[in-house]
């Protein structure tokens, strides 16, 4: 994980704890952008993602005093935007009342199928339209998995922990963090097997 | 394959593909995958599946999010207190309550209870309740004593008409004050659980409600998408009946 250049997220953390907020808005920008993307790779909406990110910004600026290491801020609000997902992904589950696990996860295979039909069939557009259907097709993916592999996987991938840190965040055995990761791109790989990239693309 | 067998290959590979190993687990990963057909498939599909999902870069956070003041921005609602440093452990105050007590009883014993006395022996230092008690403790006079020439000497006890100063009724009046001290500070604590479980319970209501209201949204999408995959149906069947009417004639 690399940090920018300035003062350390420690510092900022004691500033913050000091009555700075000038730098908890330094401190947060720097992490922020990680944290949408994290959310929103694992509910797969933009408006939810915005939403629970916004939850996570006020939890983790209520809760900076209880940090014991902040120089471990950036696994600490992870760790807090991953309860908060939990946590709306708990409730979402609770109130389907429509089908079973197994179902949904079907039903969002025929949609991602769906969207891989028309993104392979649609004229190439810029980069950031292409970058937004693919987003769209990937994050469909990653819905198909356990809320388990999806985090293994997402945190593994996208944020650059190793599986011993993820292990130990979400306090589990390295073995059974790269078990999910395996079986979490596995089933990915299932999804995705009609999606085809050009190179260069 | 045991069941053994392949949890270590699925670990094995996860760990190979993201650096993971040392150099040496690396090489032996690598000649299982060269000659090992099983290796080998799961290898090539793990690459593909994560050469696919590489493609997918970080998108811009779409709000950011500021303090000013004392609230978050976008019309966000305030972010609550400042975030304050965590106390630092300090003793329950009733403890601290009992200590400065036995202190101050300690001193009053000491004071109300001594008596110094200066005479040609040196500095004498008599305490206790009754003068029957005055065998002495330690004496301590001459040029060898510890406190020089004058000498101190500690003799016990010493009669004094305050001895009964901290009484033993007062002593269980400040116990029972205590006890009921303590009694207050558990009631307090268990007001302030009860207020955080209704916090709490709020909160999941009304994240609840939220979850309810887009449940919904998406119900009546779905509900949108039939209703027109009906229509275009209910077109084409139209059409089509048109069509064998028109050749029939």
């Amino acid at each position: 994980m690399q940090q920018k250049m300035g003062p350390t997220d420690e510092i900022l953390v004691g500033q913050v704890l000091d009555g700075d907020d000038g730098a908890f808005n330094e401190l947060i920008g720097r992490w922020e952008k990680g944290l949408y993307n994290f959310v929103y790779r694992m509910v797969g909406q933009e408006d939810e993602a915005r939403d629970l990110v916004q939850e996570t910004v006020i939890r983790v600026y209520g809760r900076l005093g209880q940090l014991r290491e902040p120089a471990a801020f950036p696994s600490w609000a992870f760790r807090i935007a991953h309860n908060v997902v939990r946590d709306r992904l708990r409730t979402r589950k609770n109130r389907t009342m429509i089908s079973t696990d197994d179902l949904v996860a079907k039903g969002a295979e025929s949609l991602l199928d769906e969207r891989i039909d028309r993104f392979q069939h649609a004229p190439r557009p810029d980069r950031a339209v292409y970058q937004r259907e693919l987003g769209e097709i990937l994050s469909s993916a990653l819905q198909t998995l356990s809320e388990e592999q999806r985090t293994a996987v997402v945190m593994r991938e996208y944020h650059g922990y190793s599986s011993r840190e993820i292990a130990e965040m979400f306090d589990l055995p390295v073995g059974t963090v790269r078990s999910r990761i395996f079986h979490g791109l596995k089933n990915l790989g299932r999804v995705l097997r009609r999606l085809r990239l050009e190179e260069g693309s | 394959m045991s069941s053994r067998e392949t949890n270590e290959r699925e670990e094995q590979l996860i760990a190979y593909l993201y650096g993971e190993l040392s150099p040496e687990e690396n090489e032996a990963v690598a000649r299982r995958i060269a000659a090992d057909a099983k290796w080998g498939e799961e290898w090539k599909n793990l690459q593909s599946t994560v050469g696919v999902l590489r493609r997918w870069e970080d998108a811009e956070a779409p709000v950011r999010h500021v303090v000013a003041g004392r609230t978050l921005d976008a019309g966000l609602p305030a972010a609550g207190r400042r975030p304050k440093r965590a106390p630092r452990p300090r003793r329950a105050l009733w403890s601290r309550w009992a200590g400065w007590s036995v202190a101050a009883a300690a001193v009053l014993l000491l004071l109300t209870q001594t008596e110094v006395s200066r005479d040609s022996d040196g500095v004498t230092l008599r305490f206790g309740r009754t003068a029957e008690d005055r065998a002495p403790v330690m004496t301590s006079s001459g040029a060898e004593s510890p406190f020089g020439a004058q000498g101190v000497s500690l003799v016990q006890p010493v009669s004094s008409p305050m001895s009964s100063y901290i009484s033993k009724d007062e002593f269980v009046q400040s116990q029972e004050e205590l006890i009921r001290f303590l009694a207050t500070l558990v009631r307090d604590s268990e007001d302030r659980q009860m207020a955080r479980w209704a916090t709490a319970f709020e909160d999941y209501a009304q994240g609840f409600e939220l979850q309810h209201e887009a449940d919904l949204g998406v119900m009546n999408q779905r509900v949108g998408q039939v209703e027109r995959s009906a229509q275009t149906l209910i077109r084409e069947i139209g059409a089509r009946g048109g069509t064998k009417e028109d050749s029939g004639r």
